[in-house]
């Protein structure tokens, strides 16, 4: 840590021309975070993913088709993908998952956030599977939180442990 | 038959004067093909890459609108070093704010090597690739490099800086008194009052260390990265103490004056980590990792998911942390005290952590980094007794460090020093109640076992 600090500091002595912040797009970390809380029947997902990355994984979703795309149909598009690479199944109904509505899409400039709501009736137990940037990059880690049936847990989704569940 | 000869003769010239300029040709052809590559491998002047999210921020427009201008200038005037000089230190300025070390600092490289072979004894450039050296740990090198670049120039603010890091580094303490001391008499400002609250802070003096990192950040200007680089220091001293309300509040100052500012969100999430509060402290180091791809916030990841008790989490996040350890020493870092520091705070690849602990040991005997380092792993691999030497050294002045003070007490216990590492654990939390997410739990355990009570752990 000191080490890297000297070095940080070091480097200050070559700042003359004094630019900038972050956020790179050659980005060799892939990680998102997500966090989930069971309120009544609602199951409310709140979840960022770095923006290049996931705009990268949207359009080879579309497979060019996003590229003359309106902002409003991206927007969409990128809806839609997070749909289909975050399900959820509620009391091991595999047959019927459970559509999300999306509460809030917004973009902060580095990240792209959805908050979700799922809706379910008479909850016993919930599947969470989670793909979402695993085409793309396959070191992608997704992290997960949540707070469900009194009590709280998280799980790192990953290529290999894709799926998640957590009962009453 | 005089003309017949001569004919022949003159055609058998012309025929082997063809022959030896489609050689010459030829031998142009590869000498110019090999000049190119040659040119090619050594320098490059590439546009900034883009920052997703800060493409179109003025200062980045203005980063970009200076590589250009500085590559034309180079074109038009290729003799003109200071062009060179003042393109490579855009490149290594981007590297250090988008986190892209591996793709600027060869091209930074190229540019120095080139102002070096047209004038070998420029001064900027010399400084330029000692400070080049230190970032990559080639601390020795970098040493020599500055030292003979000094011996010319004794008035630059910024080679004394350099001189000063090397001499940290290379555990010449003294030695960086005296160079930060010049370094201020030169040019007192942001890197030289930086460099001053570091040496207090290790020789014990936390308020002098303050008071200067006060200076230096307020030498710099409202929102530019290197005065919230030096808010993020002060947060850290305070943070270091247990302080963790007044950390919290230069953190998000930092964040008010430079949003999206990787550290200070780092420095949130350390600070949420000590209040126990994970599920924050981790979303605070994912946003930190996507606005700024610097590993140290994956191996702060895997901290926290072993501190969380999440064993296969934190051997997730260690692997990633692995992984980017080993890019850097592909791309020529030296980074043995890094990995062992890492991995005996995770309890992977002892041996290996042993070994290259020793060898930075041995590289610089009197750093503080190296001599705690190489003690912790000597614990960690069964041999106590021969730590305490090392980890006595390491303490030799007064740094308050409480992680410092935690290993020394811990390797008592071990050694069967009691009362001595009571004495050094209490000191660790009463400067510091949280320690660190992996060590604060232990720490009051042993320290509960050896008073014979549990001590309360928060």
């Amino acid at each position: 840590m000191r080490n890297r600090a000297v070095i940080f500091s070091l480097l200050l002595a070559f700042s003359f021309t004094l630019l900038a912040l972050p956020a790179a797009q050659a980005h060799d970390i892939h990680i998102s975070y997500s966090q989930a809380e069971l309120k009544g029947n609602d199951l409310f997902i709140k979840v960022s993913y770095y923006k290049d990355d996931y705009t990268k994984a949207v359009k080879n979703w579309y497979q060019g088709k996003a590229d003359n795309m309106s902002p409003q149909e991206l927007q969409s598009a990128e809806f839609e993908y997070v749909k289909n690479y975050f399900r959820v199944w509620a009391n091991a109904d595999y047959n019927q998952p459970v559509m999300p509505t999306l509460v809030k899409q917004s973009d902060d400039g580095t990240s792209i956030i959805f908050e979700l709501k799922y809706s379910c009736a008479s909850l016993t137990s919930l599947i969470i599977d989670q793909r979402v940037l695993f085409k793309e990059f396959s070191e992608q880690m997704n992290i997960f939180f949540i707070k469900a049936f009194s009590k709280e847990d998280n799980h790192i989704f990953t290529p290999a442990k894709p799926t998640y569940l957590i009962k009453q | 038959m005089n003309f017949v000869i001569t004919t022949k003769l003159a055609f058998t010239m012309i025929f082997r004067v063809k022959q030896l300029l489609s050689a010459a040709f030829v031998m142009a052809l590869l000498i110019g093909i090999s000049s190119c590559k040659k040119e090619d491998m050594s320098m490059k002047m590439p546009d900034l890459f883009p920052r997703s999210g800060d493409s179109t921020s003025a200062e980045f427009m203005k980063a970009q609108a200076m590589v250009r201008h500085l590559r034309d200038e180079i074109t038009k005037h290729p003799d003109e070093m200071k062009n060179y000089i003042e393109l490579a230190q855009v490149y290594i300025q981007e590297a250090r704010v988008s986190g892209r070390h591996h793709d600027y600092f060869p091209i930074g490289d190229g540019v120095i090597a080139e102002v070096l072979r047209r004038s070998p004894e420029n001064f900027e450039a010399n400084v330029l690739k000692s400070g080049m050296m230190m970032t990559r740990h080639d601390f020795v090198s970098a040493k020599e490099t500055i030292d003979k670049a000094i011996a010319k120039n004794p008035y630059n603010s910024g080679a004394y800086g350099v001189l000063c890091d090397a001499n940290v580094e290379l555990g010449k303490y003294d030695e960086a008194v005296t160079a930060v001391d010049k370094m201020m008499s030169t040019r007192p400002d942001l890197r030289s009052y930086a460099r001053a609250s570091y040496l207090r802070e290790l020789h014990g003096d936390r308020t002098g260390a303050i008071e200067a990192m006060k200076l230096a950040a307020d030498a710099g200007a409202s929102g530019q990265e290197n005065r919230e680089w030096a808010l993020f220091n002060l947060g850290n001293i305070f943070l270091n103490q247990g302080k963790l309300d007044t950390a919290e509040f230069i953190y998000k100052g930092i964040l008010e004056e430079r949003p999206n500012y990787a550290f200070a969100m780092s420095g949130l999430s350390m600070v949420h980590a000590a209040r126990k509060d994970y599920p924050v402290a981790v979303e605070m180091l994912v946003k930190a990792s996507q606005t700024l791809p610097e590993h140290i916030f994956v191996e702060q990841l895997a901290d926290l998911y072993k501190a969380m008790g999440q064993k296969e989490g934190a051997e997730q996040m260690e692997k990633k942390a692995l992984d980017a350890f080993a890019l850097h020493e592909k791309d020529g870092w030296n980074i043995d005290r890094e990995y062992a520091a890492f991995c005996l705070n995770h309890d992977i690849n002892l041996p290996e952590a042993k070994t290259r602990a020793e060898k930075q040991y041995k590289m610089r005997p009197a750093n503080v980094d190296a001599l705690d380092t190489y003690a912790w792993a000597l614990y960690k691999t069964g041999s106590a007794n021969d730590a305490i030497p090392l980890i006595e050294q390491a303490m030799r002045m007064k740094t308050l460090n409480p992680n410092l003070h935690y290993h020394a007490g811990m390797i008592y216990a071990k050694a069967g020093n009691k009362e001595k590492a009571i004495s050094e654990l209490k000191y660790a939390i009463n400067e510091n109640q949280y320690l660190t997410p992996l060590t604060m739990q232990d720490a009051h355990t042993t320290l509960g076992s050896l008073d014979g009570k549990t001590s309360d752990a928060k």
